[in-house]
């Protein structure tokens, strides 16, 4: 009988050894496309910069709930060497959070860019991969990279130096290294965006459309860097849309792209959004709508054949970027179930495309508006006449204020709730430039990493975050802040939205009514969108900011 | 939430004299020739009772901005205010080093804004590395000064706004606002404390100048005297 048991017991012991070797089998697996086609089917990973190839940045997670998000605490902080603004998503993998180190503005061997590996669950470090960025290769506005990709046990990042690099995610150790561009004299090409994985091919875009340069999208052999097509975001004389360039704009129109696009497998579609036309302020030296310039692109994403777009803002001349997150879902439009594109614009407005084949089915408003009076029949938006930045115009305020009323930090849709969650801005009360223009009249605006006093009234600007149910266009909720943010949103099936903004703190919501549940001041600048994993049954909520990574989980 | 966000709409845009509140235009005002050493005598005397607010090479409260250089020139990059990676800025700061706001047509005057130089963005610039935006110029002119001490909620100035903050107690809490979130603000009271008031327990803020009018209580001699001994101060 002792025998019997003893033997059991062993039967079970190696039992329990296979299913060990099972599951650390399964932990090893390769991340393949497979896996990040259908991200839902392991929530407690987060594969991809906005979490699904749908650009959603929605989290089938429901352990923290709108209940118990009050009991969050923090599990761990990684801090970054770095002095430059932390604009990545991390990825998480099967417990190993992979994410990135801006480079910082010194000349220390800590300050380069690196890729980083951390446990998921205590925050410790793995390994550092480090890539040297030369002091010169810069941004218009940071030296900032939004994060890494992975297919296979491969890891993709983009540098500021227009390269895009291949490392292995087991120990950090380079595998390739592609030149996208060797910029001309006097131009940069950075590459800030965290790349997309389609398939076996790694799609990036070039940043810099501030300056001289023709942006382009590019996608590259995962496997050995190569090259398998590139499309320019500024046709050339010739090409479809080359006629929307006076002269010889066209070969420094910019419309770079920094902001990661999103992918719909049922038509083969990859969607991305391109950033203003150069020059952004000077208009009569570009004469026409400046294609593809303040646009979404829909590409063949096996030969980036352009099959649809869809200009936001024709011949803009107020850095209306539409550097934002193409959000793909499905919802009922005037009684008709349509496969749609959502999208809240650095222009003020929010829209609802088809995607299939860029139909415009309707938009509005999410802030102040005042320089288009709406959409004509096809949905190219009508101008106001005079409502011009500068000399230009008639000397009124312009709203939304150059720098928008969102940027490229993420939007969320739930399919849960239903609702489109928008960070953004109301910034009316003055245009053209100047302090209050850009923010606020006592520090500048844009997006740092140390708290800075805010002493602005309500109707110089806020931040804000707004929910809007967009069969309708009706918004359902916001929550303000008395300082703007340059944070994106995540919202998860626990029915939380997670945000922040430049005041450091980082909050939770009621994705249903926006309510406040919870909020921490993380004593940084909170620049990126957060993000939701698990390991071993715990959920934990992920954000950066400051120089910081801060992971967060119930208290146990 | 946001019963206690602070509107300008109801409320008076307040200052006291500081060289980043002073208007741009300058306002018609006469001025007979002053005297600045009877300036001096009036703004330390009881009269005038400047020093209960503002500080001069040291002497005087803290509560108001620090005029020891109010008739320096203004701007020129560093100090006072920090770019958005700053600090948050002492009361003292925030004064001398020409904050360089720009006028504003507040609720009060109702004249159009005037939007100071634009500040473009810095290429591949660190924005916490940036210098505040202030605007290098000319020390206020007389009649600059004149106007705000006769009249300080005329322009308001950013960097210099006084908090009124109603307690739900019955309290009366008034500082000057270095900073506001979402949840609280942080002020320079005028006990020369800092304080983080959470606004769970404000009833009504209002943004006004703690700065009395001195139409009534100055003459035109007087004014005048005063304002010359300001635009004496460059700083030790």
């Amino acid at each position: 009988m002792r025998r019997r048991l003893v033997t059991a017991r062993g039967t079970l012991a190696f039992i329990v050894g296979l299913m060990g070797i099972a599951v650390l089998s399964i932990q090893a697996q390769q991340v393949t496309f497979d896996r990040l086609l259908h991200a839902e089917r392991e929530p407690h990973n987060w594969l991809t910069y906005s979490g699904n190839l749908l650009g959603q940045r929605y989290s089938p997670l429901n352990q923290i709930t709108a209940s118990n998000v009050k009991n969050l605490e923090l599990q761990w902080i990684w801090q970054a060497p770095s002095l430059e603004k932390f604009e990545t998503t991390s990825l998480v993998v099967d417990g190993i959070v992979y994410t990135i180190q801006a480079p910082t503005n010194t000349n220390t061997a800590d300050g380069n860019t690196q890729i980083v590996a951390l446990d998921a669950v205590t925050g410790r470090p793995f390994w550092r991969f480090t890539y040297p960025i030369p002091m010169t290769a810069r941004a218009c506005c940071g030296r900032v990279n939004r994060g890494v990709a992975i297919l296979g046990d491969t890891l993709f990042m983009g540098t500021l130096n227009s390269h895009l690099i291949a490392v292995n995610a087991k120990n950090g150790t380079l595998l390739w290294d592609t030149t996208v561009i060797v910029p001309p004299t006097n131009a940069t090409y950075p590459v800030t965006v965290a790349p997309l994985v389609v398939k076996d091919k790694v799609i990036i875009g070039t940043a810099g459309g501030d300056g001289a340069i023709r942006a382009f999208l590019a996608a590259y052999d995962a496997k050995t860097g190569k090259e398998v097509w590139r499309f320019y975001t500024v046709p050339g004389p010739g090409e479809p849309g080359g006629d929307s360039w006076s002269g010889e704009s066209w070969r420094t129109g910019g419309a770079g792209i920094w902001t990661t696009g999103s992918y719909d497998p049922e038509t083969n579609l990859t969607f991305w959004g391109t950033g203003n036309p150069n020059p952004t302020g000077n208009g009569p030296s570009r004469l026409g709508d400046n294609l593809y310039s303040d646009s979404v692109v829909a590409l063949d994403a096996d030969t980036g054949k352009l099959k649809w777009h869809y200009q936001f803002t024709p011949h803009d001349e107020m850095d209306y970027d539409s550097t934002q997150v193409p959000v793909l879902a499905d919802l009922e439009i005037k009684g008709r179930m349509r496969k749609v594109m959502l999208w809240a614009n650095r222009n003020g407005l929010m829209y609802v495309l088809d995607r299939t084949n860029g139909e415009f089915l309707q938009g509005k408003p999410f802030v102040n508006v005042n320089w288009t009076n709406g959409f004509d029949p096809k949905g190219r938006p009508i101008r106001v006449p005079g409502k011009l930045p500068g000399a230009q115009g008639d000397g009124t305020p312009i709203m939304p204020t150059i720098l928008g009323a969102t940027n490229w930090y993420s939007p969320s849709f739930s399919p849960k709730t239903g609702l489109f969650y928008i960070p953004a801005w109301e910034n009316s009360k003055s245009g053209g430039g100047g302090g209050g223009a850009r923010g606020g009249f006592n520090t500048t605006p844009m997006a740092g990493t140390a708290l800075a006093p805010n002493t602005k009234t309500e109707e110089e600007g806020f931040g804000v975050v707004r929910a809007f149910d967009m069969r309708t266009l009706e918004k359902k909720w916001e929550f303000k802040m008395n300082d703007i943010t340059w944070a994106g949103v995540l919202s998860t099936a626990g029915d939380v939205v997670f945000s922040g903004g430049r005041e450091g703190y980082f909050f939770a919501l009621d994705a249903r009514d926006g309510k406040l549940l919870w909020k921490l001041a993380v004593g940084g600048q909170v620049n990126s969108g957060p993000m939701s994993y698990s390991v071993g049954g715990k959920q934990y909520i992920a954000v950066a900011a400051g120089t910081s990574l801060f992971s967060f989980a119930l208290r146990q | 939430m946001r019963a206690n966000r602070i509107s300008t709409v109801i409320l008076t845009a307040g200052l006291m004299i500081g060289p980043s509140l002073i208007a741009q235009t300058a306002p018609d005002i006469a001025l007979p020739p002053g005297d600045a050493t009877r300036g001096k005598a009036i703004f330390e005397g009881s009269k005038a009772n400047c020093q209960s607010c503002h500080r001069i090479n040291g002497v005087g409260s803290l509560f108001g901005p620090d005029l020891s250089a109010i008739g320096a020139p203004r701007g020129g990059g560093g100090g006072g205010r920090g770019g958005g990676g700053g600090p948050a800025p002492t009361p003292a700061a925030a004064a001398p080093a020409g904050a360089g706001a720009p006028a504003r047509g507040g609720a009060t005057t109702g004249t159009p804004a005037t939007p100071p130089a634009p500040v473009p963005p810095v290429p591949g610039g660190n924005a916490a590395g940036r210098g505040g935006q202030q605007n290098p110029g000319a020390p206020p002119t007389p009649q600059q000064l004149a106007q705000s001490i006769l009249d300080p909620n005329a322009v308001v100035s950013p960097v210099n706004r006084y908090v009124v903050l109603k307690m739900k107690d019955g309290k009366t809490v008034t500082g000057k606002l270095l900073s506001v979130d979402t949840f609280a603000f942080q002020i320079f009271d005028s006990t020369e404390r800092l304080q983080n008031v959470s606004k769970e327990n404000v009833r009504e803020s209002t943004m006004t100048s703690p700065m009395p009018s001195y139409r009534d209580k100055l003459t035109n001699q007087e004014l005048s005297d005063v304002v010359s001994y300001l635009t004496s101060l460059r700083g030790q």
